[in-house]
């Protein structure tokens, strides 16, 4: 295949600014137990791998995948003769010249369809470009014909519930990832992916693994920016600076740039989805689920941009007037910040309250509360 | 001639101030589709536009294969590059929600109301995404809050610097280019394009 290289220079944004890079995974797992593929994938010639049939190589496809996984299996009815079709809750995987009576474009490898019902899945069909040249081989990737196990693995990846971890915000070396490379088996994130969905019992509870960060309710964090005020005014005897940002948009929006951040959004994915947020588009996906463990924030200097941005928002484009504060947007957001980090990580709304004040006080940062 | 245009139509956005980072290597292909180009995406798209997002709505639909969920978009268009002139044009994607019931498709994008895109349309047949390969034919317009400018943003949200980026490589999301293309750049590399293969309707 004709393999493209660029190399480009580029600025840093900020040393040490992928906090948590790692696996993408869809709003949706299947329940624990198994999950039967109907295999229609028919007849091939002598593949260059030394498989003798589509079938097999999905087959080990599979495998590779179940070997990584405990409370989910994907199991196969060969040669199946069910019955092709879309929401009828039988996963299919075959060949086909069209996507259940819609057009594949002819650039169009392989498409996965999964269907969800709330947040579990309910089936997934696998539907590979018949109009494409196909064989399966392991190692250097050629242009054609398409390594049918490769993409196979990719697309039961989808089966399971993964989505493409370099289209939400990561670099990583993945299988999963949206383009195609000569990596023919799977890498430790697209296993950390999958074990994120069905891995031990203790990492599966949530439904979404061990991943979601819950926030604290928006009253209890404007509490915290009103007695940051206060303790600025009064103690600090601080005054002064104007903001077109009130108290309450400050931390709100705040809170939401951290919370896309920490469900693994890079900086400008989670200024973007915010700035949409305030044009009225509504909450955005988050990009991924966070690891389990201590929730770590981005560094400081990305927060202060974001709330840089923010302010240019309301001043330029709300047209909000300005307003004074005792608190500079540097203080507001660092502390802001502080009083979060110790939210999501396991303390109540005074203990973090009291934590982040001890820090302005000057002495050491109390740790967090798990 | 193309290419020596598109490095001086460039617009500076900002370069960060925290150091220089050489990289990145990827393959000119996707798993499920293989990235157009630029060229390719002009010239295979019986459409051109600029436009937002009005209306969303998903609907069941039948099939010979049996149910399928399809989402109708339905953009207020702000600019014609290529194909017939039109104030609102729906297009229909497979994939969306009715009730608790969500129909996913990887690669197919997803539309919010207030969107704003320039977007590489096929009007034929009756495809499962009709933008060119899929959601590579869709390009995001956001506002960069320094400069105040519009500027391009590929679907899954990377600046876009170059027009040599498109279906070529993804760098790594947390290099920001120093460079990214202004709306009206892109515009104009359209235009460009289409006169050159000459196609501009």
């Amino acid at each position: 295949m004709t393999r493209r290289v660029l190399f480009a220079t580029a600025s840093l944004i900020a040393a040490g600014a992928v906090t948590a890079s790692s696996f993408s995974v869809f709003a949706s797992r299947w329940p624990n137990g198994n999950v039967t593929l109907q295999l229609q994938l028919g007849t091939s010639a002598a593949l260059s791998n030394g498989a003798r049939t589509w079938g097999e190589v999905a087959e080990a496809a599979l495998a590779d995948w179940n070997r990584t996984i405990q409370s989910l299996q994907l199991q196969v009815v060969r040669d199946s003769t069910s019955a092709k079709g879309d929401g009828n809750s039988i996963n299919n995987v075959f060949f086909s010249s069209d996507i259940y009576g819609m057009d594949f474009e002819a650039n169009v490898l392989a498409v996965t369809t999964t269907w969800r019902r709330g947040s579990a899945r309910t089936e997934a069909d696998v539907i590979f470009n018949a109009g494409r040249s196909w064989d399966a081989y392991d190692g250097t990737l050629r242009r054609s014909p398409t390594d049918f196990r490769r993409v196979a693995l990719h697309e039961f990846g989808h089966v399971l519930g993964l989505d493409h971890p370099d289209e939400n915000g990561q670099a990583v070396s993945a299988v999963m990832n949206s383009h195609v490379t000569d990596l023919d088996r799977l890498t430790a994130d697209d296993i950390a992916g999958a074990q994120s969905l069905y891995g031990s019992g203790a990492t599966t509870g949530s439904g979404l693994g061990g991943g979601s960060v819950s926030f604290p309710p928006r009253n209890e964090s404007l509490d915290f920016r009103n007695q940051l005020e206060a303790v600025y005014r009064d103690g600090l005897r601080r005054s002064g600076p104007s903001t077109s940002v009130d108290n309450e948009g400050a931390v709100v929006w705040t809170q939401e740039y951290l919370r896309y951040r920490v469900n693994l959004c890079a900086h400008f994915q989670a200024v973007d989805r915010v700035m949409t947020q305030i044009d009225g588009g509504g909450i955005q996906g988050v990009c991924g689920t966070a690891p389990p463990g201590q929730v770590n924030f981005p560094p400081r200097n990305e927060s202060l941009d974001f709330r840089n941005a923010l302010e240019a928002k309301y001043r330029d484009g709300l047209r909000r007037l300005p307003i004074s504060t005792s608190v500079d947007v540097e203080g507001e957001v660092v502390w802001t910040q502080e009083y979060l980090r110790y939210r999501v990580n396991g303390c109540g709304h005074a203990t973090a309250v009291q934590s982040v004040l001890t820090q302005i006080a000057g002495r050491p940062a109390p740790p967090v509360c798990r | 001639m193309f290419e020596a245009t598109r490095a001086m139509r460039l617009t500076a956005i900002g370069a960060a101030a925290f150091g220089l980072l050489v990289l990145t290597a990827a393959s000119a292909h996707s798993t499920s589709v293989l990235p157009p180009t630029f060229d390719e995406l002009v010239a295979r798209a019986d459409e051109v536009i600029l436009a937002r997002v009005v209306a969303r709505e998903s609907s069941w639909v039948t099939s010979r294969s049996g149910q399928a969920i399809v989402t109708d978009v339905t953009f207020a268009v702000e600019r014609t590059l290529k194909g017939e002139p039109r104030i609102q044009r729906t297009l229909e994607f497979l994939g969306g929600t009715v009730g608790d019931v969500s129909l996913t498709v990887a690669g197919i994008p997803d539309f919010q109301v207030n969107d704003r895109d320039v977007l590489f349309v096929r009007d034929t047949g009756r495809p499962a995404s009709p933008l060119v390969g899929f959601s590579y034919g869709r390009f995001r317009v956001v506002r960069d809050a320094t400069f105040g400018t519009d500027i391009i943003r590929t679907f899954d949200g990377r600046p876009l610097a170059s027009l040599d980026d498109v279906g070529n490589t993804r760098p790594p999301a947390f290099l920001k280019p120093a460079r990214v293309l202004s709306l009206d750049e892109f515009l104009r590399e359209i235009d460009t394009a289409l006169r050159l293969q000459g196609r501009r309707p």
